[in-house]
């Protein structure tokens, strides 16, 4: 019984790691392709316009919400310690640090993150990638390499505008609505924002840009068979980057702040 | 010239390939027949260097396949034209996109030339004023076409083709098989043709081959008519349910 229970997690380690390692050469055959060969510019446009305007109208939306909240609470909380003043910072530094990259990483992997892998797996199964390979081209300079690099612009544009509209949607409910002069709403933002904290924001911009067109692609590449095959890569895709996303927060939080 | 030796592949824990060897002359037609799911396309898929052997060599004008990666593998490949069962075009892009594209790709042609390859492409299969239609809107005759109008557009060397007339009617699948034959003639390719279109397979080809339990028996065709005295292969072709093939 034990003995059965340790081979069955040694068997579980094994394919486990297998799998990361496999994934890590992908990322780096990709990596490679992209630093090697000129790039599709085109295919990169088209990424872009898939994945970053094709997402405004949402990220507006939610950006703009998230810092009506952040206005509210954010409110509510400090005039507790009569620090009402400080609502600006505390909106500003939380979505340009924190909550702007993060949840804009978030809706784009639920947006275009899951249709990327779904439009992979397809042309995986289809055997479209097997013709393409064929044609003796190499599917990851015309598949991945310009998700890669059309996820990692749109993401860090995506994130800019998730922040503006974050600071007006925190600037309506604590200066309209609930009365702080807006002087000192912005005037409180420029005097304790840093650039150090807007470049902390970009890095982890352009590492999820990355990290979710990573796993995206490379579960679309190894789906399997059919649409349930599809359909669970694309499951995959969307939950491994989001828990990925949440960890590989905190690590780069370490890092560059 | 394709050479095959002594090729093997375990799948799923099976031996689907169990030390196949094979030779292709060069502007020869190989028939490759044998009952569904006993590795033809996976055999197929070998040649062109999709899957890798476990064991055995693959050797294309006398360089190893199997050995080749990266560049050398690109290029080997650029002197294939593959017709996929199912087409394989790219859902995304229109049949003149999907023509276009390994002569974009591969070929420095000005689209003037590209054009007119792509018209010359398509009126050598039959097709015409399809240039704007997505391959979804293609029927499943024409999507063949279109993937062999695909495939010569790049003038291949070698030609592999996968079940081309499965779940065609039989006279546009006769037609198919006449086009290939047509192409063939014109071009002198060397071809693969794995299909179950017998004995009107045998019209276009020269040699066939059977893969049974993962070996391959050979036969030569003469006259359009399989000479063999083999049991398994007469079988087959005659679509017998007694023989030495047993149906599970």
């Amino acid at each position: 019984m034990i003995a059965r229970l340790i081979t069955g997690l040694g068997k579980f380690g094994v394919l486990r790691v297998g799998s990361v390692g496999r994934a890590g050469l992908f990322l780096f055959d990709s990596l490679l392709n992209l630093v090697s060969t000129p790039l599709k510019w085109g295919r990169v446009l088209k990424q872009i316009e898939f994945i970053g305007w094709q997402s405004t109208g949402l990220i507006c939306l939610t950006g703009a919400f998230t810092g009506m909240v952040l206005g509210l609470q954010g409110h509510s909380t400090l005039s507790r310690v009569g620090s009402e003043t400080m609502l600006g910072p505390l909106v500003a530094l939380s979505l340009i640090r924190e909550l702007g990259p993060v949840l804009a990483a978030l809706l784009m992997t639920g947006r275009a993150g899951s249709a990327i892998t779904a439009e992979i797996a397809i042309m995986r199964n289809n055997e479209q990638i097997d013709a393409i390979e064929l044609m003796g081209l190499n599917p990851l300079r015309y598949l991945v390499v310009p998700t890669i690099v059309g996820s990692v612009i749109a993401l860090t544009i995506l994130t800019w505008i998730f922040d503006l509209l974050g600071i007006f949607g925190g600037y309506l409910v604590g200066v309209k609505m609930l009365g702080l002069p807006s002087g000192t709403y912005f005037g409180e933002i420029s005097r304790y924002l840093e650039m150090d904290d807007i470049i902390g924001g970009v890095y982890k911009s352009l590492s999820f840009g990355l990290l979710i067109a990573w796993v995206c692609c490379y579960k679309g590449f190894n789906t399997g068979f059919g649409a349930e095959g599809a359909s669970k890569a694309t499951t995959q895709a969307v939950v491994n980057s989001s828990v990925l996303i949440l960890i590989w927060d905190y690590f780069i939080t370490s890092l560059v702040f | 010239m394709i050479e095959i030796d002594n090729l093997h592949k375990q799948l799923a824990g099976k031996d689907v390939l169990r030390g196949v060897s094979l030779r292709v002359e060069k502007g020869e037609f190989f028939a490759l027949i044998g009952q569904s799911g006993c590795g033809k396309s996976v055999l197929l898929k070998h040649i062109a260097g999709l899957l890798q052997p476990d064991r055995g060599r693959i050797l294309i004008d006398g360089e190893d396949l199997s050995a080749a990666r990266g560049k050398d593998l690109e290029r080997i490949r650029s002197r294939y034209g593959f017709v996929f069962q199912n087409g394989a075009l790219f859902d995304s892009m229109t049949v003149y996109d999907n023509l276009a594209f390994p002569l974009r790709e591969k070929t420095r042609l000005n689209e003037e030339t590209i054009r007119e390859k792509i018209a010359q492409g398509l009126d050598q299969v039959g097709l015409k004023e399809v240039e704007s239609i997505y391959p979804s809107q293609l029927s499943g005759g024409m999507t063949k076409r279109t993937a062999l109008a695909r495939a010569l557009v790049m003038e291949p060397e070698i030609i592999f083709f996968d079940e081309p007339t499965t779940g065609l009617d039989p006279i546009i699948a006769k037609t198919i098989l006449e086009l290939f034959n047509t192409c063939h003639e014109k071009l002198n390719l060397t071809g693969i043709i794995v299909s179950h279109q017998v004995p009107d397979i045998f019209q276009i080809a020269q040699k066939v081959g059977m893969l049974h339990e993962g070996k391959m028996i050979t036969a030569d065709i003469r006259d359009g008519k399989i000479d063999t005295d083999n049991p398994i292969i007469q079988q087959f072709v005659e679509g017998r349910v007694d023989g030495p093939v047993q149906y599970k």
